[in-house]
């Protein structure tokens, strides 16, 4: 086998194997949603459980004088019994006027907080961040959001009823849809591509294995279980998939409610992408580091988790690279690729796949012609992007091993956004 | 998912290829190096390339030469199969014999090493094929156009079961030949390299030989400076002693180092395992295509009945 045979035969196996794996998930994503479907009444109309647990809805905000204001209105305006929440803005030492509007707020809800981080000492990352509030917290449930969101009125009562209703969960993350999808084609892409994520990834995994993972914002968990893990890890840049993992090593469980809808403000810019998305990387990096000793010895759920991040991060992406080298020296004639098999029907398959498998999303979640259009698009365009992140994320963080420097949390730049 | 996207492309610009002929014009513009026709093998010769793979399955050599240099084969007895060649390893003396099949297949048993001689007439064609070898040692011969080059459509059709062939060589003292081993389309090239005859001409040894110390001796033979241009960059390469130096700009180091790696990995790719791993790679093909059409058709028939009917769109969705 010459060189270039091997080469593709290292990309073709780092690429398929987690790409059969999605459609495996792509399954259970449909029966997931038929499922919901066929529940959808009960989801959505089912009472609060008796007495009505107590919520604090904790909100890092580091200068988000851009978002905060809707962000609050939308969780002080909960259909939630108004004594049973409260809702706490951890003001991360901003220096624009963010706490003067939350302040202003407090005015209109009386179960509105406000807790001020000295400037100064803030804008060390979201863990932090949370752990201040939490100190500050008097629910039995703790409900987390980033400043840009805007949950539904019913995302508390439906989160905290799927939360309550499973005695083997701990946590529930709800559905986070695009707020400015409309704004320019990067958001467009993201719009779909978190509903792809989550269908597949969220609702498929919870299918098949009952495994779903915190996203970061609009989930709820138990306060005395935060407790029992000692609280967020402030080590980490990626808090969600930190305290998964920690979740998962306890043996317990996440649901994903797709019912329960948040909307969340995504980056406008790609360089604004690009850096979010380099500190979620190399914060899965780490992660993944952090846990791979202890998922022997929990194969379910942790090891499937990791096992599944070790696909994706580790090996999918740079298998996908890896293909763009053969790629480039078979047309440059460095090397010579001759292994027999149906590649130009997995192509074109893979590109249908990708395409269907979105457009069933889509179908579900925002039938738009134009969605299908940028399904299509997007396949040749926003999903080659992710090499570009891995790649970068891999040299930030060997230069940062290297150096010995700190992790230095990167806050994702907010835009105003055009109200229509 | 990209993957297929790379093979069907390379299959797609192979199609666009230009033909061998225009494949030559290239060789010759870059290297000045002659070339010749393709001879296809006679019937005779591919009887006995397919007995001697038949012997030596894991290591077959089948060289067609037209002149024989065999040293210290005192076993070999005279026959009529004048394109095979064998030569000890203790050689020092070059004798001209014919081969029998039978005796050359013992001699490789007994871990001769085949040795070509390669009568070349004229100074100009010894001057390009040391041109040739020149740059080859240096490892800068783009080898994925030499070897469409370096053997025919034809001999393509015959590669097959680990024959290692030096087409050309009947008619074209001039016709390069890399010196390292390389695969094509699932059989291996054995290439041989050239080494400096004492009575003059130019003969033709396995690179094991060369590991052993040869050099280009014959510094007239060598030129002073090679220049070429490849992928966008120019090289220069000056001789100092039994060296050459290249002088190029950063990119083009990275090129030749890229490509010096490639050859190495290349020559120890030829591993049984790696053969199981192809078989493993087919295998998955065709099962990762079965799974991808019947999700294909699944989410076909969801898409445009039931599934799309249901929305689980919220109120800022259209």
């Amino acid at each position: 086998m010459n060189l270039g045979n091997s080469l593709l035969l290292i990309s073709f196996w780092g690429i398929w194997l987690i790409l059969v794996y999605w459609v495996f998930l792509s399954i259970g994503a449909v029966l997931y949603a038929r499922q919901t479907s066929k529940n959808l009444r009960r989801f959505t109309y089912s009472p609060l459980p008796e007495p009505v647990p107590t919520v604090t809805i904790l909100v890092p905000a580091h200068n988000e004088s851009l978002v905060i204001a809707d962000t609050v209105e939308a969780l002080c305006e909960q259909d939630y019994p108004n004594d049973g929440f409260e809702v706490i803005v951890i003001d991360d030492g901003s220096s624009d006027d963010t706490a003067d509007i939350v302040e202003n707020l407090r005015q209109r809800f009386s179960n509105l907080r406000l807790i001020k981080v000295p400037i100064g000492k803030g804008g060390k990352g979201k863990s932090r961040t949370l752990n201040i509030g939490l100190q500050y917290a008097a629910g039995e449930l703790i409900a987390v959001f980033d400043a840009d969101n805007t949950p539904e009125r019913n995302f508390l009562r439906l989160t905290v009823t799927a939360l309550v209703s499973d005695e083997r969960l701990v946590a529930v993350n709800g559905k986070v849809r695009t707020r400015n999808y409309d704004a320019t084609w990067l958001t467009r892409f993201i719009n779909l591509e978190f509903m792809y994520f989550q269908w597949l990834f969220q609702g498929g995994r919870w299918y098949w294995f009952g495994l779903s993972s915190l996203m970061g914002t609009g989930y709820v968990v138990y306060r005395s279980s935060l407790d029992i893990l000692g609280g967020f890890d402030e080590e980490s840049l990626v808090d969600d998939t930190e305290m998964s993992l920690r979740i998962f090593s306890g043996n317990y469980r996440i649901r994903w409610v797709p019912t329960a809808v948040t909307w969340e403000q995504e980056p406008e810019t790609l360089a604004v992408w690009i850096r979010q998305r380099t500190r979620w990387v190399q914060g899965n990096f780490s992660v993944v580091l952090k846990y791979s000793s202890m998922a022997l010895k929990s194969p379910y759920p942790l090891g499937l988790e990791i096992i599944t991040m070790v696909l994706n991060y580790i090996i999918f992406l740079p298998a996908l690279f890896l293909s763009y080298i053969v790629f480039s020296f078979s047309i440059s004639g460095v090397l010579l690729l001759s292994l027999p098999g149906p590649f130009i029907f997995l192509w074109i398959m893979a590109g249908i796949i990708y395409i269907i498998h979105m457009s069933f999303v889509i179908s579900i979640e925002q039938r738009r012609y134009k969605n299908y259009l940028l399904a299509v698009l997007g396949y040749f365009t926003y999903a080659q992007f992710f090499i570009i992140v891995v790649l970068r994320s891999i040299f930030l963080g060997t230069v940062r091993r290297l150096r010995g420097d700190d992790i230095i949390w990167v806050k994702t730049t907010r835009t105003m956004e055009n109200r229509k | 998912m990209n993957i297929t996207a790379v093979i069907c492309s390379v299959n797609i610009i192979t199609s666009l290829t230009p033909p061998p002929d225009q494949l030559i014009d290239v060789y010759q513009d870059v290297y000045s190096c002659q070339q010749s026709d393709s001879i296809l093998p006679s019937e005779y010769h591919k009887s006995y390339m397919a007995d001697i793979s038949n012997y030596f399955p894991q290591m077959s050599q089948v060289i067609t030469l037209q002149d024989l240099d065999i040293t210290q084969a005192s076993e070999i007895t005279s026959g009529s199969v004048p394109d095979m060649i064998i030569l000890p390893t203790s050689s020092s003396k070059n004798v001209p014999v014919n081969v029998e099949l039978y005796s050359m297949i013992e001699l490789v048993r007994s871990g001769a090493i085949p040795m070509a001689k390669l009568e070349v007439a004229r100074a100009e064609e010894q001057r390009k094929q040391r041109l040739f070898w020149c740059s080859l040692s240096l490892d800068l011969c783009p080898i994925g156009w030499y070897l469409p080059m370096g053997v025919s459509d034809e001999l393509l059709y015959d590669l097959e079961d680990g024959l290692y062939i030096a087409p050309s060589w009947y008619r074209a003292p001039g016709w390069p030949l890399p010196r390292r081993i390389f695969d094509l389309q699932g059989s291996v090239i054995l290439p041989l390299h050239d080494d400096l005859m004492p009575g003059g001409g130019v003969s033709a040894s396995f690179d094991s030989t060369m590991a052993n110390g040869k050099r280009f001796a014959d510094y007239d033979l060598l030129p002073a400076s090679i220049s070429w241009s490849e992928m966008g960059f120019s090289f220069n390469a000056h001789r100092a002693g039994d060296q050459y130096h290249v002088t190029t700009e950063v990119g083009a180091r990275a090129l030749l180092a890229a490509k010096g790696y490639s050859l190495r990995l290349w020559s120890k790719n030829n591993k049984e395992s790696l053969s199981l791993a192809s078989l493993a790679t087919q295998g998955f093909a065709w099962i990762a295509f079965s799974i991808s059409l019947v999700n294909f058709v699944f989410f076909g028939a969801i898409i445009f009945a039931l599934i799309s009917r249901v929305t689980f769109s919220s109120r800022r969705s259209s």
